[in-house]
């Protein structure tokens, strides 16, 4: 990649504010092509919630020029601050064809092998849940 | 639309006397918040006086402005910002760190259309 570096996954230029139900699409973080591994890094940081938070956030790529996008990472977390971080190559092998999937990944599961153009970031704040005071930052180191 | 020799003459200009800045975008509420830097050159100027402003109440608008302490002025270039993958634009209230004195101050205005001809930035950044 020519201009490979870390890269914040947020929308509107900053990290997500986890509050109320509802699907936020991050920024697209375009001109990766020739990528070949990406370190992602979800930290969450909860200020409170009413027992029954959950968010999902889905770290995406598109093969078609931002016409469809394909769940490559998926990471969940409750109503405690975390961190999670996988690695994810593009030279990984997917022989048998694989049915993309749009913020629908299993939880805490990975899609390797599959790095397009673009990035971008999809958070699911589940029903029920009630954050205040909540965010959260998904970073990636592009090689 | 960018002219090429513009944004040579300010290329030059911080190859000459350009200073290495730490813009950061800060998100989230305290303490819950989150940084994302980026490591530029950035051309910076001292303090001047404000003159569109009064410098004391019950005066006139001719009289001197008033100089915010520890004010300072930046020339930073757009494409530096997005190479470092910064989110563009630069906000009031993102943070500008000047390396060699680790002065930390806080932006207080963005103007980006005085220079676009170079594709520079223009900012007014004072200490906390």
């Amino acid at each position: 990649m020519d201009n490979p570096g870390s890269f914040q996954l947020g929308v509107a230029g900053a990290a997500f504010q986890i509050t109320s139900p509802g699907t936020l699409t991050g920024d697209t973080l375009c001109n990766i092509d020739g990528a070949r591994a990406l370190s992602l890094q979800a930290s969450f940081k909860c200020g409170s919630g009413n027992g029954q938070g959950s968010l999902k956030a889905y770290v995406q790529t598109t093969l078609d020029q931002g016409q469809s996008w394909t769940d490559i990472a998926c990471f969940t977390f409750a109503e405690a601050s975390a961190t999670k971080v996988v690695n994810l190559s593009g030279l990984t092998p997917q022989t048998s064809p694989l049915t993309p999937t749009q913020a629908a990944l299993g939880d805490n599961t990975c899609v390797d092998g599959l790095i397009g153009s673009a990035l971008r970031a999809v958070v699911v704040v589940e029903a029920g849940s009630a954050y205040q005071n909540s965010a959260l930052n998904i970073t990636v180191q592009i090689r | 639309m960018q002219d090429r020799n513009a944004a040579a003459a300010y290329r030059r200009a911080l190859a000459k006397r350009g200073e290495t800045v730490i813009l950061q975008r800060i998100s989230g509420q305290a303490p819950n918040v989150f940084t994302f830097s980026a490591e530029v050159t950035a051309l910076v100027e001292n303090v001047m006086d404000d003159r569109s402003a009064v410098a004391r109440t019950g005066y006139e608008m001719s009289e001197p402005g008033a100089i915010t302490q520890s004010g300072r002025f930046f020339i930073v270039m757009a494409d530096d910002l997005a190479k470092k993958r910064f989110p563009l634009p630069l906000q009031k209230n993102d943070r500008i760190v000047i390396k060699a004195t680790s002065e930390r101050l806080n932006i207080e205005r963005v103007d980006a259309g005085k220079r676009r001809v170079a594709g520079a930035i223009e900012l007014f950044a004072s200490g906390v």
